[in-house]
């Protein structure tokens, strides 16, 4: 499990960090202040999965010169590749123009950061140039992790899970004075300037964003990354006949869990099959007896969204154990969703993955999603100790967070204090959580 | 800025809500922590996730129960922030200063989280004989002025002359109570009760409170709640 993360220059974040991560973290605070962008980092962190090897010819022959890397995998647990994935969501859908990265002969990858010198201004780049090459298969095996062409636009980023040693030129000025150490985290290095605060270069290394996570990370290829383009979209084929080979009656599943967050299925029964009118994936269809099966994107979209959420997070549940954990990164769960249905989806996510080795990251703007985590921590439905809500604050590229527990949600909600605005607004609504009636002696 | 004031019950908010015209452009949030026990609990779980975030101005409004000293009661706040800085990893030693020209109002104040709480502790009793030292004192000291006492007649419409409710509130009823064998009233709620009754005001303390600040003067008010007035200022 992820217990801290230390950031520098990672998209609006030019530094920061936030530690006591726990199964489920509720990650609130303002718009821009790095909720999303720590969702992202997350993801990019937790999918970095492919085997490869980091080397620095200015280095060599010292042992910093090579070291084993990850980068990211071909395809995360929903099917799709996890950095042109996160690129589309900001809006960027065509190929990388000045990517770096070139095929080398021996089937990996070299990375010119010198090329990422545009601005005569800006610092030198913390090293000119870098390979991540594949290991080298067993002999009589098939080379599964030789890099292919369309990799380039695939990998922006690699990880140097708990490295011996690092060179002095790999490690932020902040991450040396906070006293990490190289074996301490899993390091990480992201070149894509998009993606790299950018203001206030002072330091080489300022031209990458780097971060480290501490703790035991997910198996790579059980993070699933739930927003509103996943709701949207239909499943990806690959995943959908990977779940259906792999999970148990998911089909069933599906429809049970349905069931308890829309009553009104209650006697349907749920396939993943085709997605219609020959598009690309695999979407759900709902029959009730004697019926035409409708497709999940003809209901509204609280159920089109709970729908694709329920199918992911089924198979994910069902797969996962102490040696392949899993990873739920959920981007705003109130999106579309009546309170009431609200209330049931996030009891059944809180369900099926309470007993599970799979930690939790959800965003949220929502008061609602707030106080019905908290009833549920109030009920240890949610486990205490597991559970914590941390309010993030981004001013200056300075990444700061507080944490909330179940006594601090509760005595805030119980007031009307709203954990998601510190300073004073005047709202036109008010929410508070009322637990029990108080007898109140002084009115007595 | 914000002042998140902790009380032990609704009589303070009654308070804090008639003072806060003294104190333009800040905003209070009172918090009734339902007895005194509550508020160390109280203080740790809403300002805890505040601490070092930004700047925090706290004020803890105490009664002064018998048995209880001032210097054990600061020990129990202290106690309380402890607990808050030890939980969001902060290191400070400071200590309560008494704030300058009051002698039951005392400031701890970190500039460097930016955190500042003053507790105020009533140590004043509105009669002689009772017990405790508490908020409901300080209103009856205000409710036992002539000018005050007369226009809570008038609007409760008891065509009775002020000094004579007051006599009969504080000396005649006790005194028929003792004679009767009732235990001594000990406590100014007691009293405020008696008051209500008296006056036909048939309501809670924190009502009766509401209902005296609001037939009362500013200057008077100023001069019954001076301390509480210093404690705030010591906040700004």
């Amino acid at each position: 499990m992820i217990e801290r993360i230390m950031i520098h220059r990672f998209r609006g974040i030019r530094q920061g960090h936030i530690d006591r991560l726990r199964k489920v973290n509720l990650l609130i605070g303002p718009n821009n202040s790095g909720k999303t962008a720590l969702l992202e980092l997350l993801y990019l962190s937790a999918t970095c999965g492919r085997p490869a090897i980091f080397i620095r010819d200015d280095l060599l022959p010292d042992e910093t010169g090579t070291l084993p890397a990850r980068t990211a995998l071909a395809h995360d647990f929903s099917g799709h590749p996890p950095f042109q994935r996160l690129r589309q969501r900001h809006g960027k859908r065509g190929e990388w123009q000045d990517n770096p990265a070139t095929l080398t002969r021996e089937r990996g990858i070299a990375v010119r950061l010198d090329l990422l010198k545009k601005d005569v201004r800006a610092p030198e780049v913390p090293w000119a140039e870098f390979r991540l090459e594949p290991p080298l298969p067993e002999w009589g095996e098939k080379d599964i992790y030789a890099f292919e062409q369309a990799d380039l636009a695939q990998i922006a980023l690699f990880s140097l899970p708990q490295p011996k040693a690092l060179d002095a030129s790999m490690i932020p000025p902040t991450f040396a004075e906070s006293g990490i150490q190289p074996g301490d985290a899993h390091w990480y290095y992201l070149w894509e300037p998009d993606w790299v605060y950018r203001w206030k270069l002072q330091h080489p290394l300022d031209r990458l964003a780097v971060w480290t996570t501490h703790g035991s990370m997910p198996d790579p290829a059980r993070v699933m990354f739930y927003d509103t383009v996943a709701a949207s979209s239909h499943l990806t084929t690959s995943f959908a006949q990977w779940a259906y080979n792999t999970v148990p009656d998911w089909h069933e599943h599906i429809a049970e869990r349905m069931a308890e967050i829309f009553p009104s299925l209650k006697e349907a029964t749920i396939e993943v099959t085709d997605a219609p009118d020959n598009q690309h994936g695999r979407t759900g269809y709902v029959r009730f007896r004697g019926q035409t099966p409708l497709g999940i994107d003809q209901f509204g979209d609280g159920a089109r969204h709970a729908f694709k959420l329920i199918a992911h997070l089924v198979a994910l549940a069902a797969t996962v154990d102490d040696t392949h954990p899993g990873m739920v990164l959920w981007e705003e769960p109130e999106v579309f969703q009546n309170p009431a249905t609200l209330g049931r989806l996030l009891d059944v996510v809180v369900q099926l993955t309470k007993d599970k080795p799979i930690q939790v990251f959800i965003t949220t703007q929502s008061l609602e999603v707030i106080a019905y985590l908290t009833r549920m921590l109030q009920h240890d439905i949610l486990p205490p100790e597991q559970t914590l809500a941390f309010r993030l604050n981004l001013r200056d590229g300075v990444l700061r967070s507080s944490w909330f527990n179940r006594e601090n949600l509760a005595s805030w909600l119980e007031s009307g204090l709203d954990p998601r605005v510190l300073e004073d607004i005047d709202a036109p609504l008010q929410f508070q959580l009322r637990e029990e009636v108080h007898e109140d002696p002084s009115l007595c | 800025m914000k002042i998140l004031v902790f009380a032990e019950g609704k009589t303070e908010e009654k308070v804090i809500e008639r003072l806060k015209q003294f104190f333009p452009g800040f905003a209070f949030q009172t918090f009734d922590c339902k007895g005194k026990d509550k508020i160390n609990s109280e203080i740790v779980t809403k300002l805890g996730p505040l601490v070092g975030q930004q700047p925090v101005r706290a004020l803890i409004l105490r009664d002064k129960d018998s048995g209880e000293t001032i210097a054990r009661i600061i020990q129990s706040v202290d106690n309380g922030l402890k607990g808050i800085l030890k939980q969001r990893g902060i290191n400070t030693s400071l200590q309560f200063q008494r704030v300058t020209g009051v002698w039951n109002a005392f400031v701890w104040d970190a500039p460097s989280i930016d955190f500042r709480l003053v507790i105020h502790i009533v140590s004043r009793r509105s009669l002689s004989g009772l017990t405790k030292c508490t908020i409901d004192d300080l209103v009856l000291q205000l409710a036992f002025n002539q000018d005050v006492v007369d226009h809570l007649a008038q609007r409760q419409k008891v065509d009775v002359n002020g000094q004579i409710i007051i006599q009969k509130v504080t000396q005649e009823i006790p005194m028929l109570l003792r004679q009767n064998g009732f235990p001594p009233l000990s406590e100014a709620k007691d009293y405020v009760r008696l008051y209500a009754a008296v006056t036909r005001m048939h309501t809670s303390p924190p009502v009766f409170a509401e209902v005296v600040l609001a037939n009362t003067d500013d200057h008077l008010l100023q001069q019954n709640f001076a301390s509480i007035i210093a404690a705030i200022e010591a906040l700004q």
